[in-house]
């Protein structure tokens, strides 16, 4: 019954959602393995590199930081604008989702700004964390 | 009691339901009762049908409804199936209840013979073009339904269709879903039927495959005469950072429905038969377009982890972090949906103003649809016509003047001006006008002639010089002409395209001189047996030794008749068959007292025969003169004939010009008249030309609207 009550709350939705999510679901199921590796830790190291990479105004760099998929023409004004950006990720706050993807606390400072707490998402990508969004905590 | 007598007839109607498959209609009428009385649609509102999706409710469409009401100009109905949500679009007690639901609303209607819209969301446009093909007590369905606006319609199948899906949603959720309502069974044709698949399975695409064999047959085309109007959800991901916004790509559809299935009624019903060509009505499209963030959608995932697990956040993650264009792009090839890309759908579906479940909440779809809904309402309400007098080309909405292009008044010269020509796409109407130059020569000449057109979307008029003394529409919004030395050319009057050439072959011997009708591309053709001169075929020698040609739309040529003398065409026109092209034509063969017409020719579908019509009943002795031919709404072939007994004195009228139509191979009287020009505007009213005056006729009553008149057109049948 609470599953239940818990199922409605996403009841807006259209069926093709529930059918969406069971594929998900399933997906999930087949790839998740009984031996499946643990998620790797984020080092203070590889924290630091990605705030310094982010915030470096290189195109390369933030590609790499971002985890930005070949597809995706990064806009051009986007290095600028992140160069502006002073990254701070709290490894302590580091938890996994899985073995591929984790959220971590930390700062965001714009300028000369005051520090603002942050909810970062990250994934493992060719063995190493890279950030994929940067919100307000919710 | 107007109400529960209604009801009731939706049950007795059910009843003589005739389907294709035989369904027993029994078992039909047991399940197709309306939870609410249908109501006689109020006046002169329009009936609009709204069909929700599947497993969707009419409570989802609420929003096309409310703006609809406020528009005051329709009744609005909603068609609920959402208690059969293991069946497909195409079973009984769906699209046989809907065709029931749609027949007795039309039967209600005060306007008769009455018509009903229809707005179907997802697999209720599918229901629609089903339920079209069925009779109700013997009258016909389809066309009943004057236009359907489709929201996001899997026309060819949906990614999420399919069996796999259902069965992990059942073992997921249990046997009932949120609204404790049973899950579809994944065996079911609902789930079924929804598969990605091709209309043709010679040419399979991707994941697709040939449509199931128990999906009632791919769904067939409404009617021609209804119109079709569908609105492509598009959504897009624009990927985010602490706000900056880093790039943007599109998910090529409504993250259910892929782009080319919501907008592939085209090329998704049932391939012609053997010799027939595929037939359906006008069909436009509109795509809405609205954007979401990652940071949204991550949102979005975090709380549907904390219901369904964490999963459906990381999958999320990962496809943030993993798709771009190109990944989209390999999917929409492949046809294929991997996990992360099915993740992010799922979301973007829950959280994106115009996906496939929010598109009919959605404010661009709501006015795209009330606002084309409007437009079929105007064409009922104020139908469009245009004719051609000495002022100029003029298109009439109802009884009022929209638009005018002024025609250059010549003076003592003389003016020349032709029949107002619809393009086939119904937005353009052009007509030939001459352009005085008093060069001492006589009247103005042909090789100075111009195409006057008017867009009737826009208002926006223009002038192209064509030197020709005839038009006729090809296909679309393109024309066509031979000009005065015998080249032939095109024009798109869509934009600012320029005249381009248009090869058209003739006989050995023969020389196009102008076009006289079309159909379907096929032109009929005016031949002389004489190239024109460097001074152009105007300028030649009496002669007038030719022929009649059919070109069929691939270029074939057919000699229909040749002639010593073709002094002019008297009339013709092309009629859009299943089978092929046709025309009727009248000439006049030679002169001497009198002008004398020849038989009045119907050419078969294949434009290589002609047939002589039976005009034995307005001959009456003396010669039948062609005014005009033209196709009504309903199909038929209609004309106004005449007949006279030439004498010295010019001819004594037999049978004043009347309307005529053709049963058969002859001709049956309709109205004896005396009228030149005749058109059928809508079930109430018709423009008639009586000595050169028009009238707007609405039950019964004539008003002049204009004098002089030329000819009259309507534009092809919406």
């Amino acid at each position: 019954m609470e599953r239940r009550k818990k199922v409605t709350l996403i009841a807006g939705g259209a069926v093709v959602l529930c059918a969406a999510l069971g594929l998900i679901i399933f997906l999930t199921v087949v790839k998740e393995q009984p031996d499946e590796p643990a998620a790797p830790p984020l080092t203070s190291a590889r924290a630091e590199q990605l705030g310094a990479d982010i915030s470096s105004g290189d195109t390369t760099r933030v590609r790499q930081a971002l985890a930005v998929p070949e597809g995706a023409k990064l806009d051009p004004a986007a290095p600028g604008a992140l160069a502006k950006l002073k990254i701070q990720l709290d490894t302590a706050s580091f938890r996994p989702i899985d073995a591929q993807t984790a959220t971590v606390s930390g700062t965001v400072s714009e300028a000369d700004g005051p520090s603002q707490p942050a909810r970062f998402t990250l994934v493992l990508a060719d063995g190493q964390w890279r950030l994929v969004s940067a919100g307000p905590p919710s | 009691m107007r109400q529960a007598a209604m009801t009731v007839a939706v049950l007795v109607a059910t009843a003589a339901l005739v389907h294709p498959a035989a369904v027993a209609a029994a078992a039909v009428e047991a399940k197709c009762h309306s939870p609410q009385p249908i109501a006689a649609p109020p006046g002169a509102k329009h009936p609009v049908v709204l069909v929700h999706g599947w497993m969707g409710k009419p409570g989802s469409m609420d929003a096309i409804r409310e703006a609809l009401e406020k528009g005051g100009r329709a009744s609005v109905y909603a068609f609920d199936y959402h208690a059969y949500r293991n069946n497909w679009a195409a079973d009984a007690v769906i699209a046989d209840c809907l065709a029931v639901f749609i027949d007795t609303i039309a039967q209600a209607s005060q306007r008769q013979p009455g018509k009903v819209f229809v707005v179907g969301h997802s697999m209720g446009g599918l229901a629609t073009r089903y339920a079209s093909q069925l009779s109700v007590q013997g009258r016909p369905v389809g066309p009943r339904i004057a236009g359907l606006v489709t929201l996001d319609t899997p026309h060819l199948g949906s990614y999420w269709g399919g069996t796999g899906y259902a069965h992990l949603l059942t073992s997921i959720l249990g046997p009932h879903s949120w609204d404790e309502a049973p899950l579809p069974d994944p065996s079911k044709d609902g789930v079924v039927c929804l598969a990605h698949h091709d209309a043709t399975a010679s040419a399979p695409r991707g994941d697709s495959a040939a449509f199931p064999s128990q999906c009632g047959g791919l769904p067939p085309y409404l009617p021609q005469t209804a119109a079709v109007f569908q609105v492509s959800g598009q959504v897009y991901v624009e990927r985010k950072f602490w706000g900056i916004s880093l790039y943007r790509y599109s998910l090529d559809g409504d993250s259910v429905v892929d782009t080319s299935s919501e907008l592939g009624y085209i090329g998704s019903g049932p391939p012609p038969a053997n010799g027939t060509k595929v037939r359906y009505g006008p069909v436009e499209m509109t795509q809405v377009e609205c954007t979401d963030n990652t940071d949204k959608i991550i949102d979005a995932a975090s709380t549907l982890a904390g219901a369904l697990g964490k999963q459906i956040l990381s999958l999320t993650i990962k496809a943030v972090s993993l798709i771009g264009d190109n990944m989209i792009m390999d999917n929409v090839l492949s046809g294929t949906v991997g996990p992360a890309y099915a993740a992010l759908l799922a979301v973007a579906n829950f959280v994106t103003g115009c996906s496939h479940s929010k598109i009919t909440g959605d404010v661009q779809t709501v006015k795209a649809t009330t606002e084309k809904l409007t437009s079929w309402f105007d064409a009922i309400d104020n139908p469009m016509f245009a004719y051609t007098n000495p002022d100029g080309l003029t298109v009439v909405r109802g009884t009022k003047t929209a638009y005018r292009s002024n025609g250059e008044d010549c003076g003592a010269l003389g003016n020349f001006y032709g029949d107002p020509v619809w393009t086939s796409d119904g937005r353009y109407v052009t007509s030939v006008w001459s352009k005085c130059e008093d060069d001492g020569l006589g009247p103005p000449h042909v090789d100075d002639n111009v195409l006057m057109t008017i867009d009737t979307r826009t208002g926006t008029k223009r002038q192209v010089t064509c030197g020709c003394p005839t038009v006729a529409a090809i296909e679309g919004s393109k024309v066509g002409w031979i000009d005065d030395r015998g080249r032939a050319y095109t024009l798109d009057l869509f934009g600012s395209n320029q005249p381009a050439a248009w090869p058209i072959r003739m006989p050995a011997g023969l020389y196009a001189r102008q076009v006289l009708a079309s159909a379907d591309a096929a032109i009929l053709v005016q031949a002389s047996s004489r190239a024109a001169g460097n001074d152009g075929f105007a300028a030649q020698p009496d002669d007038q030794a030719g022929a009649v040609v059919s070109v069929s739309a691939n270029g074939d040529v057919k000699v229909l008749q040749r002639y010593e003398q073709l002094v002019a065409a008297t009339a013709a026109g092309g009629i859009s068959t299943a089978s092929g092209p046709q025309f009727v034509f009248g000439t006049i063969d030679a002169m001497g007292d009198c002008g004398h017409p020849g038989p009045v020719w119907l050419t078969d579908q294949s434009g290589n025969q002609k047939l002589k019509t039976d005009t034995s009943a307005i001959a009456k002795g003396g010669e039948v003169f062609l005014t005009d031919v033209w196709v009504s709404p309903q199909g038929q072939i209609m004309a106004t004939l005449s007949s006279s007994i030439c004498n010295p004195s010019g001819g004594t009228s037999a049978t004043p010009a009347s309307l005529w139509r053709l049963d058969g191979q002859k001709w049956v009287s309709v109205d004896r008249g005396p009228l030149a020009y005749v058109r059928q505007l809508s079930d109430s009213d018709k423009a008639v030309v009586i000595s050169g005056d028009l009238y707007v006729e609405r039950n019964g009553k004539g008003t002049r609207i204009a004098r002089e008149v030329y000819a009259i057109a309507t534009p092809p049948p919406a």
